[in-house]
């Protein structure tokens, strides 16, 4: 029986609350662990996605231009 | 002697090799009377008249039911077509089989890894058959021509004389390269000996190359005829004749995809020897193989639409009309054909790629990818093979309200599918990423920020493709949404190449999660690859009609007319009938040449038969 066994089941009213506060912060503890791995993520991922964005956006327009065309249209 | 040693002279000896085949052949540059003066030249109709003894002047025939004999009660036309289209697919493997060859053998010498060598010398073993079969094919196509289409024959043979002859020395000396490069594949082994035999393979790959060039040159030259003058009289220019106007876009798109189609034919030998093997050593021998060749398909594969794009846009370029009746007249239905087969082209690639990750205990952390890649992969799929104008019966056109569906028309038009090919190659190579990553774990300290970086370089190149495609293709007008296919193309060769390098320098020094457990795949893998096998032989012979039948009449585009009773396009379910009977043909003459490798390796011991 784990946690969630030992929740459920019960094995008296204040152990019950014990394990309830012990789950309930071990969750936030990994819901922390997990903003916290997001973060690290995120941040790498907005720079990057700006930059290559970026450099995307000036290849399409080199290329258009040397084709003749802007790349917004003009009539 | 060290191995390192026999770099230098090696490395000379194959340079050497290769500037011996570099030598200017006498005969294919203009010649020199009539180069600049073709209209000064009087010529009859298919007449050819010689002038200062040097030079050759020719006319158009005009073309008479004499030069169509009927022999036997056949049609001429499907004994041409399907003799043309069985010996190209056999020369498209035979020529595609040694590119890859040499590259693996010179990895092999590299890595000194000797399974290498081994999986080279097999794949090289199942092409000496298929290069018989192609010769005798060759030799069939030949006369066929000569029987069936004598005029037009003889017309081509004089402007292309000289490649024609050089073809047949060229042919020669790849037979003799082959067969030493392969007779030899054990004599030539260790320090020196092996460079020898690997410029013996260059110098197969090297003729065989120029075989294909000039071959692809008389076909492009009926396409798109030069070194004529206005009036169709070919002035002895066949350097001019040989260097028309399709001749590099279709020798580009011919080379890429040669190699895709040897590396799927070969994967399904390799599922052929896999299914067939009892033991579980051979098994993962041929597991490992026909990933090998999986591996060389798709890469291959990958590059091969844009390929296909710059030849159609090229053949547009050439003949506004000839476009048209490609993409936009009755040949547009075959696309439709052509984009479900080269969706199934991807998908059971991907499929084979994902049960392959099945060797690996760690690529349980990637498992729950795969159903996203499917998804898109599926998307893409359907938006690609999304017609534009449906065939409908007169009550379907009443419901619907024209031929057009309200919110499935707008899928049918290029910009729409150009945008869903890139999202379909970027999500293959997603596949590809995923497998090589399976099995390993990066050590570098910087994963995360590579990770990161990965996802935003595919996330941000998406949305670019998205936007050229969305954008261009239903706001502006032609020429935008043509012009705009090419940064999508850029677009998806810069993120495959730019994440392929970030990817190699995360996983230097990585650690493996286990050894890999080569042959632990389902056997529907193994049908995967057959399904690969299949779908690009279908592909190129449904591919290779249209690009002959946009000729349409002509037997030389505006020059030569083709005055037979089979002048006619003829629909495309006969079409696709005799592409289908000619692939079914072909796909039994592969299974002879598999059946032949297998009992070549297998010895009978009868007793009581010999003396003692």
């Amino acid at each position: 029986m784990g946690w969630a066994g030992s929740v459920r089941h019960g094995f008296c009213r204040h152990s019950r609350l014990f394990l309830v506060v012990s789950v309930s912060a071990g969750r936030d503890k990994e819901k922390r662990e997990g903003r916290m791995e997001i973060k690290s993520y995120l941040a790498p991922f907005v720079v990057a996605f700006l930059v290559c964005g970026g450099a995307f956006l000036l290849l399409d327009v080199a290329v258009m231009n040397m084709q003749g065309l802007s790349l917004i249209f003009e009539q | 002697m060290s191995p390192r040693r026999y770099m230098l002279p090696g490395g000379l000896f194959l340079i050497l090799a290769l500037a011996v085949l570099m030598l200017d052949f006498p005969g294919l540059g203009a010649a020199p009377v009539l180069a600049g003066e073709p209209a000064a030249v009087a010529v009859a109709d298919g007449a050819a008249v010689v002038e200062d003894g040097t030079a050759v002047a020719l006319a158009a025939p005009q073309l008479g039911a004499a030069d169509y004999p009927q022999i036997a009660g056949v049609n001429s036309r499907v004994v041409v077509w399907i003799a043309a289209q069985l010996h190209l697919w056999f020369a498209a493997f035979v020529l595609a089989v040694p590119i890859f060859v040499f590259i693996i053998e010179a990895i092999g010498m590299r890595t000194r890894d000797k399974r290498y060598d081994d999986m080279a010398y097999e794949f090289i073993k199942v092409s000496i058959t298929a290069y018989s079969l192609t010769a005798v094919l060759g030799g069939l196509l030949l006369f066929s021509l000569i029987l069936f289409y004598p005029g037009l024959f003889d017309y081509l043979a004089a402007i292309f004389s000289e490649s024609m002859f050089y073809y047949a020395l060229l042919f020669f000396l790849e037979s003799a390269t082959l067969y030493i490069y392969y007779y030899g594949w054990h004599w030539l082994q260790g320090g020196f000996r092996k460079w020898v035999h690997l410029t013996l393979g260059l110098m197969l790959n090297a003729v065989g190359t120029v075989l294909m060039l000039l071959a692809n040159a008389w076909l492009t030259f009926m396409m798109s005829p030069a070194g004529i003058d206005g009036a169709g009289v070919f002035g002895g220019d066949s350097w001019a004749a040989i260097h028309n106007f399709l001749w590099n876009p279709i020798n580009i798109h011919r080379f890429i995809a040669n190699i895709a189609y040897g590396g799927s034919i070969v994967g399904a030998y390799a599922a052929f020897k896999f299914l067939t093997s009892a033991k579980a050593e051979e098994r993962a021998h041929y597991d490992w193989m026909g990933y090998n060749a999986n591996f060389i398909a798709i890469s291959a594969l990958l590059p091969l639409p844009f390929a296909g794009y710059y030849l159609a846009a090229e053949i547009y370029a050439y003949s506004q009309q000839m476009g048209i009746t490609l993409m936009g007249g009755i040949f547009a239905w075959l696309f439709i054909i052509q984009a479900v087969l080269i969706g199934t082209l991807f998908l059971s690639a991907n499929y084979y790629l994902w049960c392959g990750m099945g060797r690996s205990d760690g690529a349980k952390r990637y498992f729950k990818y795969i159903k996203y890649i499917a998804i898109v992969l599926v998307g893409a799929f359907l938006v690609w093979f999304t017609p534009h104008t449906l065939v409908l019966t007169n009550e379907e056109l009443k419901a619907l309200g024209g031929p057009h569906h309200k919110y499935l028309g707008p899928l049918g038009i290029m910009p729409a599918k150009n945008t869903a090919v890139n999202i379909m190659i970027l999500f293959t190579a997603i596949s590809f990423l995923i497998y090589r990553r399976a099995n390993k774990i990066a050590t570098v300290p910087w994963v995360k920020i590579g990770n990161a970086v990965q996802v935003a370089l595919f996330s941000s190149g998406i949305v670019n493709i998205m936007f050229l495609g969305i954008y261009h293709g239903y706001f502006t007008n032609t020429v935008y949404k043509v012009a705009a296919s090419i940064p999508q193309v850029l677009t998806t060769l810069l993120i495959i190449v730019v994440s392929t390098v970030i990817d190699s320098f995360m996983y230097r020094g990585s650690k493996e999660v286990a050894p890999l457990h080569w042959g632990r795949i389902p056997g529907r893998a193994q049908y995967a690859l057959f399904l690969l096998a299949v779908s690009f032989t279908w592909l190129m012979g449904l591919m290779g009609y249209i690009r002959s039948g946009i000729r349409q009449h002509w037997h030389v585009v505006d020059v030569v007319r083709d005055n037979s009773v089979d002048a006619i396009t003829p629909t495309l379910g006969y079409a696709a009938n005799v592409v289908s009977v000619a692939a079914i043909l072909f796909m039994a003459m592969v299974i002879f040449v598999f059946w032949l490798s297998q009992i070549s390796t297998t010895k009978a011991l009868p007793s009581g038969y010999w003396k003692e």
